[in-house]
């Protein structure tokens, strides 16, 4: 995550000049100055660099002239001390060998003890081996203020570096390619860290290979300035951290080699830049071509900042990539698409496609060639395809931050996989019960987590292209075809969103009460419901009803998530009215804006079923009616009413109606055997008017099942349980079936045995051969046992 | 049978020793044939596997190699290429009966040695045949078809290069010496350092020894020959180990020994080892106790010998002849490596906990001349005693034979399968998706996949607690459910499930998919 932080202050006051102390001890020929400069750390505090400069030609230029032209950048070294001249915690020196100008750098990380230096004939000696070394193959730096970005960086792991560490372990190697003063990519690879053979598409566990790319319409390239002009890549300042996500990259982006007052410490930043707008990077624990985890983690701007609008993050394992989660012989990609509207600074959308989607063309970047889309095709790739697992979230009134959204999406995380990888059957919890957290600090359980005031939404069997749109009911973006959602309305309440018809609009919102349980858990208990089936709305609570018809239904508004700038705009238009929508605790008051009758009753609706042209509804009217519904005499204190609408003819009927009342007989078998599979049946009979489902289980000594069973008024039918028992004996089992009493009775299990003896079955030779073998066997041992005894005792 | 005496008497082969390659090669058809072909355990599926694999490879190291030698696949690699014949067949049907010749060539070859010439040398190979351990050993498809002749020949070596005293004729035995090493090393490292720790020990006890039994029994022993035929044992298996290690080549020859006897050489868990000792493996205590009558009246009878002959020598009441002396000091570092082998097992550092099973084998191997030699020096060859020896040995081999192909009249555990089990495994390998199957509580079917379809991923599991819930293919048949019913593990619930396969014998269940992800 990018955290804004003010800039370094650099003053860059020269306060004094001094010959070296130790000039007497120089190689012949060489010249060295001191230049003392203050900069002020995060805290204010002055803090005074000497740098000293070595080297053959170091002459101290005339008055007006800045003291880093009295020396080179191709064969000088610069000495850097920090609050006293003793404290010699950097240095850069400068080379110009055959392979191109070389800078080695090298620190003492920490400010802890100083560099060992000595003069020799050949220059100054720094004991130890460098952190970095920077080359540029070309021969130069900087050429009429081009900056070359063309380089091979080797950063040698601070942790690994011993006084040998230089000449036997790799390097962290980092190509750096640009043009016309610009970064355009840059691809590392941490050698030391990937064993010998390791295989292309096999994450280790650690991200072993990056890769940035610049898009062609980033905006434009903006660095710090550099400390050295003619070393364009370095400067000194003061960031919060010596993390990257430190540097200030939304404003410019740090030097490269950037060393950092606050812990004095070199640090090697991105040439091209970090998450900020136009880059296109990949963060593999695997190595090229095929790469995984973020591959890739792309960031667009449509308003022309350095803040990305849209951001694509494709987490992504290979077949057979174990650092993904299980299954692992099958593609894995989760898609996490973020996007911002008119506001620059925070995320109010995101889509996150789960699926089995790879990259089957290889792009370039740098010389490194690896499997992905290019840049600007990644958002046709995610959003223009079928996905079968989709999550959709409005993040409250926005979500800061560089990286989009990370919550309710099941990112990183075993369950989502195990569900889309077909090793269970349980839909993941948190989808329908995600964790209720009250603010938005990312924590580890982001994945299944809503912040209060974030709402999401979920299809586990999409397979469509994603698509959104604007209900006309409660006035907000949802996905099309969601099966259900959740709305964290903080203060213990939530909104469940619910399809209850399985078409494209969710047609259900219930308001509950959460009670929080272990762990995170919760229950709702539901305060009020609204129904918007065929276009009726139809308002539940403990007060009473409400049931409205709406006299012309209006339409949804169909919107599509954001592929490109244009598509971008055309949602922040279309969506601007709709991010707030209707008051998500006052369900009773949302059919207000639409004209038609109502039917107000201060009993209950027990029951509605909608076939989509014809809609049934078991209404218990109480004490007080008000209003009416064409057709409806709907009279107080009655027991139970069928009211039924017919759509598309706008009629409605009403008929006395019982509740259900179920009648179970006993089918099962005679004989029931341990370890043997066996049906047990059970006649399910409805005598009332009311059609009942639900799940019927049987529990007790046969095992624990359940079946779904759904019977209509005055129906029956027959549920078959497949039994296996386990041991035998006799014991009770028990038939339950929600809201009815527990059923009873005793079952016999006949005992299994054990059949298998000599006798093999379906042995291709039958038993004969060996049993003849076996007997000709034993008999020939013991005829030649006695034998030979014999002959030694004849012998003898 | 009186031509083929007369045919082996030409070469120099007695009509005893004919008989007893009869006999032991009837016992191994017996093997083959009990399940009519159909059989396999653990290392004989995994050696299958690993040869498969190795000749796909084309070399003798590949990814997923058996790290502790590549001797017996490349053997049994080669075998396959020349003769056309599919390595599981040979590996289950032909190389038994080589196994099978092969130690009883060495058995002869050895046991001259030791014991007197005449009987006692078919009656000790004979007395071998009660040991079920040593048999199974060498009928089953791993490396000590290869590593027990090895053993047996280094040690003829070693006795000739004791007492031989015109030089060219001990290069010939160091020449036998390295070879067995190289062999023996190739096909298992363990059994490389095994070797050279047995040999090193009897030489050691031989020199230390050394003046009681010039004084005693007035031997004079080459300990420079034994000695440089101690370091021809060791050089080769340091070689052997230098040769072929996959792993770590710059590892110590102290750490090679540490790592292997700590990692040991199965090549995965002996899921269905009948030699395990496990006592739920048979359908009652009473009847292993009974099954392990012929090992332990061997190990009885040989031990009195043993503590008796060493107990005369030490006070110097007998004499002992070379082979004599090295038969008695191999008997107490054999036993003294199975003892070693026991704690071992207990502290869970060897994979497998069957050490001590393995190096008894190679005990029992010395056990049996010394059983006979003891015999013979008593008086118990009286007619009706030899009858009731004879009796019980006969019974003891008959156990035995029950014993090695886990016969479902005495075993819980079998390692037969039946040809619709093979079919119906063969079905759901060719068809896998994604998803592991069950294949009953123990790993039988697993074997069978491994041996009869090898390069196929192993995706039939053992469930010991029953069904699992990521699992969707379930294998039954009838030998499946006495599984079942044997541990006493849950069915599974096929009555809930869709019949995908069925050929008569085994059926292939399928979960009903749920959910758009499950096919």
């Amino acid at each position: 995550m990018f955290v804004n932080l003010k800039a370094a202050l650099l003053l860059a006051l020269p306060l004094a000049f001094a010959s070296h102390p130790q000039a007497s001890r120089l190689p012949t020929g060489s010249h060295s100055i001191t230049v003392v400069q203050s900069y002020h750390n995060l805290a204010g505090t002055p803090i005074r660099v000497y740098i000293t400069i070595v080297g053959p030609d170091v002459r101290r230029g005339g008055v007006g002239t800045s003291w880093w032209s009295w020396g080179n950048v191709s064969t000088d070294t610069y000495i850097f001390a920090f609050n006293k001249p003793s404290n010699r915690w950097l240095a850069i020196k400068f080379s110009n060998g055959p392979k191109g100008l070389e800078a080695e750098l090298y620190e003492e990380s920490g400010g802890t003890r100083a560099l060992s230096l000595t003069y020799t004939r050949e220059g100054v000696k720094i004991q130890g081996p460098p952190y970095l070394i920077v080359r540029a193959p070309v021969g130069y730096w900087s050429r009429n203020g081009i900056v070359n970005y063309n380089l091979r960086v080797s950063q040698y792991k601070k942790t690994q570096r011993t006084r040998s560490g230089l000449q036997s372990g790799k390097p962290v190697v980092e190509l750096v390619g640009g043009q016309r003063g610009v970064p355009t990519w840059q691809v590392g690879l941490d050698a030391p860290a990937v064993p010998k053979g390791w295989p292309s598409g096999q994450g280790l566990g650690q991200q072993i290979f990056g890769a940035s790319l610049r898009m062609k319409d980033a905006p434009p390239f903006k660095s710090m300035k550099p400390m050295l002009p003619g070393f364009p890549y370095f400067s000194i300042g003061s960031l919060a951290g010596n993390h990257t996500a430190n540097g200030n990259w939304f404003v410019k982006n740090p030097s490269p080699l950037f060393f950092n007052l606050r812990g004095f410490s070199l640090d090697l930043f991105p040439f091209v830049g970090f998450e900020t707008a136009g880059l296109y990077t990949i963060n593999s624990d695997a190595l090229p071509p095929h790469t995984d985890f973020e591959s890739p983690f792309a960031f667009y701007a449509f308003q022309g900042g350095r803040e990305a609008d849209l951001v694509i993050r494709d987490e992504q394992f290979p077949p057979g990539d174990r650092r993904g989660e299980s299954p692992i012989d099958i593609q894995r990609s989760v898609v996490r698409v973020s996007w911002k509207t008119s506001n620059p600074k925070f995320w109010q959308y995101s889509l996150q496609l789960l699926g089995f989607h790879g990259f089957h063309k290889e792009i370039s970047i740098g010389p490194t060639k690896l499997y992905a889309v290019r840049p600007s095709k990644l958002p046709t790739w995610a959003l223009g395809q079928a996905w079968p697992y989709v999550t959709f979230v409005q993040l409250g009134s926005g979500y800061p931050g560089s990286e989009g959204n990370y919550f309710y999406g099941g990112q990183g995380s075993p369950p989502p996989w195990t569900y889309a990888g077909g090793l269970t059957t349980a839909v993941p919890r948190y989808l329908t019960h995600p964790l209720l957290e009250r603010g938005t600090v990312l924590t580890a359980a982001a994945w299944e987590s809503l912040p209060t005031g974030f709402r999401g939404e979920y299809s586990v069997a999409y397979f469509r292209k994603p698509e959104l749109y604007v209900s006309p009911i409660d006035g907000l973006v949802h996905l099309a075809y969601a099966q259900g959602g959740i709305w964290n309305l903080g203060g213990g309440d939530v909104l469940v969103l619910s399809n209850r018809t399985g078409g494209k609009t969710l047609d259900e919102w219930t308001l509950d009460r959460v009670k929080t349980l272990k762990k995170g858990n919760w229950v709702g208990t539901p305060l009020s419901q609204l129904d918007y089936l065929d276009g009726v709305l139809i308002f539940r609570a403990k007060t009473g009803f409400r049931i409205h018809e709406l006299r012309s239904p209006p339409k949804v508004q169909n919107v599509s998530p954001p592929k490109n700038a244009a598509a971008w705009q055309a949602f922040v238009r279309g969506t601007a009215r709709y991010s707030v929508g209707a008051p998500p605790t006052s369900l009773a008051t949302w059919g207000n804006k639409f004209p038609g009758p109502v039917l107000a009753g201060s009993g209950s609706v027990v029951k509605v079923t909608s076939t989509r042209t014809v809609l049934h509804i078991w209404v218990t009217p109480g004490r007080k009616v008000s209003g009416t519904l064409p057709g409806i005499d709907l009279k107080p204190g009655r027991l139970l009413e069928e009211l039924t609408y017919h759509s598309g003819l706008k009629t409605w009927t009403m008929t006395p109606a019982t509740l259900p009342q179920i009648n179970v007989s006993w089918q099962s078998a005679k004989f029931i055997s341990a370890n043997v599979t066996t049906r047990v049946s059970v006649r399910l009979t409805n005598s009332g008017t009311m059609p009942w489902s639900g799940i019927v289980a049987l529990t007790g000594f046969l095992g624990n099942l359940s079946q779904p069973a759904a019977l209509a008024g005055d129906g029956s039918t027959t549920i078959v349980f497949n039994v296996s028992p386990p041991r035998p004996g006799h014991g009770n089992i028990a038939l339950r079936l929600p809201g009815m009493r527990v059923r009873r009775r005793v079952v016999f299990v006949a005992p299994d045995s054990r059949s298998l003896t000599l006798i093999w079955p379906g042995s291709l030779v039958g038993d004969a051969v060996p049993a003849f073998m076996e007997g000709i066997t034993i008999l020939g041992l013991a005829i030649m046992w006695l034998t030979e005894w014999a002959r030694r005792e004849y012998e003898r | 049978m009186t031509r083929i005496s007369r045919y082996a008497s030409m070469r120099g082969v007695s009509r005893s020793e004919v008989a007893c390659y009869l006999v032991g090669l009837g016992y191994a058809t017996f093997f083959v044939l009990r399940y009519g072909g159909l059989w396999t355990e653990n290392d004989t599926a995994q050696f299958s596997d690993t040869t498969m694999h190795m000749l796909a490879a084309g070399s003798i190291v590949f990814p997923g190699t058996y790290v502790h030698g590549f001797g017996y696949p490349a053997w049994l690699g080669m075998v396959s290429l020349i003769s056309g014949i599919p390595v599981p067949v040979l590996n289950t049907l032909v190389f038994p009966f080589i196994g099978m010749a092969l130690m009883i060539t060495a058995v002869l070859a050895t046991y001259p040695l030791f014991l007197p010439k005449g009987n006692g040398v078919i009656v000790s190979a004979l007395t071998l045949f009660a040991v079920a351990d040593v048999l199974f050993t060498v009928l089953r498809g791993n490396h000590e078809k290869l590593n027990i002749p090895c053993i047996l020949l280094a040690f003829v070596a070693f006795v000739n290069v004791g007492t031989v005293g015109e030089k060219r004729a001990r290069v010939r035995w160091y020449i036998v010496l390295a070879l067995t090493g190289l062999i023996n090393v190739w096909a298992n490292d363990y059994f490389g350092v095994y070797m050279t720790a047995a040999m090193t020990i009897v030489w050691l006890l031989t020199w230390s020894a050394g003046k009681h039994l010039r004084q005693g029994s007035g031997l004079r022993i080459n300990h420079a020959a034994l000695l440089s035929s101690v370091a021809v044992v060791a050089g080769t298996t340091l070689l052997g180990l230098m040769m072929f290690s996959p792993t770590s080549v710059d590892e110590t020859i102290a750490v090679q020994v540490v790592k292997h006897l700590a990692n040991l050489f199965t090549a995965g868990h002996p899921i269905s080892n009948p030699l395990k000792t496990a006592n739920a493996q048979w359908v009652s205590p009473s009847v292993a106790l009974v099954l392990g009558g012929g090992r332990w009246t061997i190990f009885l009878v040989s031990f009195v010998w043993w503590a008796s002959r060493v107990w005369r020598f030490v006070q110097g009441r007998i004499q002992l002849t070379w082979a004599q002396w090295v038969l008695i000091s191999l008997y107490g570092t054999l036993g003294l490596l199975v003892a070693v082998a026991i704690p071992i097992d207990l502290s869970g550092l060897a994979l497998g906990n069957n050490l001590e099973v393995r190096n008894f084998t190679y005990f029992a191997l010395v056990a049996a001349p010394l059983t006979v030699w003891g015999l013979l020096q008593t008086r118990i060859q009286q007619r009706p005693l030899m009858v009731v020896l004879g009796v019980l040995f006969s019974i003891f081999v008959f156990l035995g034979q029950l014993k090695i192909t886990q016969d479902p009249s005495i075993s819980n555990q079998w390692m037969g399968y039946t040809p619709a089990e093979k079919q119906a495994t063969l079905y759901f390998l060719q068809h896998r998706g994604v998803d592991l199957a069950w294949g009953g509580p123990d790993g039988r079917l697993l074997d069978v996949a491994v041996n009869d379809y090898p390069g196929v991923p192993w995706s039939i599991v053992p469930a010991s607690q029953g069904a699992r819930p990521f699992e969707f293919d379930y294998l039954n048949s009838p030998i499946v459910r006495e599984a079942t019913v044997l541990e006493g593990v849950k069915m599974p619930n096929f009555g809930a499930m869709d019949r995908i396969f069925d050929d008569g014998g085994a059926q292939i269940y399928r979960k009903v998919p749920v959910t758009p992800y499950q096919r």
